[in-house]
Formats: structure tokens, sequence, C-alpha cells
């Protein structure tokens, strides 16, 4: 059963911002409050660098995915909105795999 | 043991890997093995390019050679266990590398911790190396202790880049790393640049330049 059988964008952006949340961002604010538009880094959700990174992998486990390196080393997305689209593109097969275990 | 260590390649002008010059490639923390890979068309072409990739995965595009804690004034302390792992895995890389390939000469090009692992090899393995550019690293001071030779590395060339802002390895650091290295008998060219840890692409020209030179130096083939 693939991914996108089972998430489609409307669930994808909870299951980001839920993820945002977990890592800090939004400082307290409801997941209803947090919207497209509004800043991951610290003029918006105060997420750092490295939180972003738990985010991914946050969402790699949820999902059963694994984001491919290139993609996102190279990738620029400084919203909410950008991070959503940016992690359905990969999900939706041009960047990342289906896998069960680490790929290091 | 076997090398468990991702990489990436490109083949030397000459199409033939195996007794071309080679240089190995080594990322710094929160980097991957196309960080310095990605700008191989700066490299000389007459090298053999390999970027291995560390073996502790962060998350996607993300890896690191070890952990490592920030303090103000001594620089960063590092995890220990992680350090060793991955040195024990790099050195089983670049023997399987130089057994398969048996390269004229082997350089290692590091950044950050990459460039701490790099300088680490050297101590390991002098006389597989023909040299090392290490930008913004540092010799650990563990691995000194444990080269017993006082001229370990004569014969050796080293370039040493360090950021004059560096807020993760301080310049102090460079600077004693440079000192040491001569001390072991090794020619290093040393440069500061102003910029903090990062690697930009004035200290990737000066580096690549260096390499050049080295290549026609020494004659290889």
């Amino acid at each position: 059963m693939s991914y996108r059988s089972v998430v489609d964008t409307h669930e994808m952006r909870h299951l980001v911002i839920q993820a945002l949340i977990e890592h800090g961002g939004g400082g307290g604010e409801p997941a209803e409050r947090i919207t497209d538009e509004m800043f991951i880094g610290a003029s918006g959700l105060g997420i750092s660098s490295l939180a972003l990174l738990q985010v991914l992998v946050r969402l790699e486990e949820q999902l059963g995915f694994t984001f491919e390196d290139a993609a996102v080393a190279n990738a620029s997305f400084a919203t909410v909105g950008e991070l959503v689209g940016f992690v359905s593109k990969l999900a939706r097969g041009s960047g990342g795999s289906h896998t069960s275990e680490g790929s290091a | 043991m076997t090398s468990v260590l991702l990489t990436q390649e490109r083949a030397p002008e000459s199409g033939a890997d195996r007794g071309a010059p080679l240089l190995l490639l080594l990322h710094g923390w929160g980097m991957y093995r196309g960080h310095l890979f990605d700008l191989t068309t700066s490299y000389d072409p007459r090298f053999a390019v390999v970027a291995a990739q560390a073996p502790v995965r962060m998350g996607p595009g993300a890896y690191r050679w070890f952990d490592f804690t920030r303090t103000l004034d001594a620089g960063p302390i590092i995890n220990d266990q992680e350090e060793e792992s991955s040195l024990a895995k790099l050195l089983s890389f670049i023997d399987n590398l130089v057994e398969a390939r048996d390269p004229s000469q082997l350089y290692l090009l590091g950044h950050s911790q990459g460039a701490t692992m790099a300088l680490s090899v050297a101590l390991q393995r002098p006389a597989r190396l023909a040299g090392c550019a290490n930008v913004n690293g540092r010799l650990l001071g563990k691995r000194v202790a444990e080269a017993e030779a006082p001229n370990l590395l004569e014969g050796m060339s080293f370039y040493c880049g360090h950021g004059l802002h560096n807020p993760i390895v301080p310049l102090a650091l460079g600077h004693r790393t440079r000192d040491l290295v001569a001390e072991l008998g090794a020619s290093v060219t040393y440069r500061e640049y102003d910029i903090g840890h990062e690697i930009t692409p004035a200290v990737l020209s000066d580096v690549s330049t260096w390499l050049t030179a080295e290549l026609d130096r020494v004659p290889h083939g």
C-alpha cells in the first residue's frame, strides 16, 4: 500500500504541523492558528535547523518513508506551506523512497 | 571489518580509476556525501574523486562522524565512542579503497569534523597518504598522544585553512593544529579566511589550486 493511498494533502498538512509543534514550533500556539504563510524559522514558529531536521525524521517515521538526502540538502523552504508542499512532493515519489530500515 | 560508508564517485579524465591519483572527500557535521562532491568541477580532472558519507544518520541529508557538545572557551567536547567507531570504519574504508584502486597518490579533503577525521587518518595511516587538506578542522589531542614517531608526517603535505571568526572550532585550535602538523614533520600551507565555520567557494578554490600544485610537483602514474 503506497503512502498516497492513506495520506492526502489535508492529512499531510496536519502531520507537518503536529510535528512542528512537537518540536517546539509556535511557542504553544494551537494548531488551528498555524497558517501556511507562517515562517518556520526564527521570525515565525521559531524552529531551529536542528529541530527542523527532527521534524523531517518524525515525518519519515510516521509515513514509513525516507527522504532522499540530496533532495533535502538542496531544498529551500521558508514557510509552513512550502514545507507541506515539499514533503507532499517528495512523498509522491520524486525525492524519496519507502523503506523499513535506515539508509545509513 | 568491512566498509559500510556510502560513497559518491567521479572518474578521472584518464578514465581509469586504478592507479590514478585519488581525492577522498569527507564532509562535516550535518552534511552528506554530496556536499563537497557537488563541487567536483573544482577539482583537478586528473583526480579520481570519492566522497564518503559519515556513518551516523541525523536525518535526511544530514550525517555526522561524531556528536559533540559546544563549550565557550575550550572548543567542542566530542563523543569519544562515536568518534572511535567512525574512525575505525573510515580507516577500514580507506584500506579497502587503496587495495582496490592502488592510487598513485591519495589526498584527503575534509571540512569541519570531516577535516578532523582526515587529520586522524593522517596520524593513523601516514604511509597511505600523500597529503591532506583541512578546512576548519582540528587535531584531536588523544590522536596526537598516540603519534609516537616524532616525524610521523614527514614527506606529507598539508593545507590548513581556518576561519578567523570560527565559533565552532576556535582559531586558536586552528593554530595549534597547524603547529602540531608541522612539528610532526609535514610541509604545511596555512591560510586564514574572513569567514566563520563554513567552507566557501574562495576556500575551495585555494584548496583546489593547492591540490593541482601538489600533482604537478609530484608527477603521478
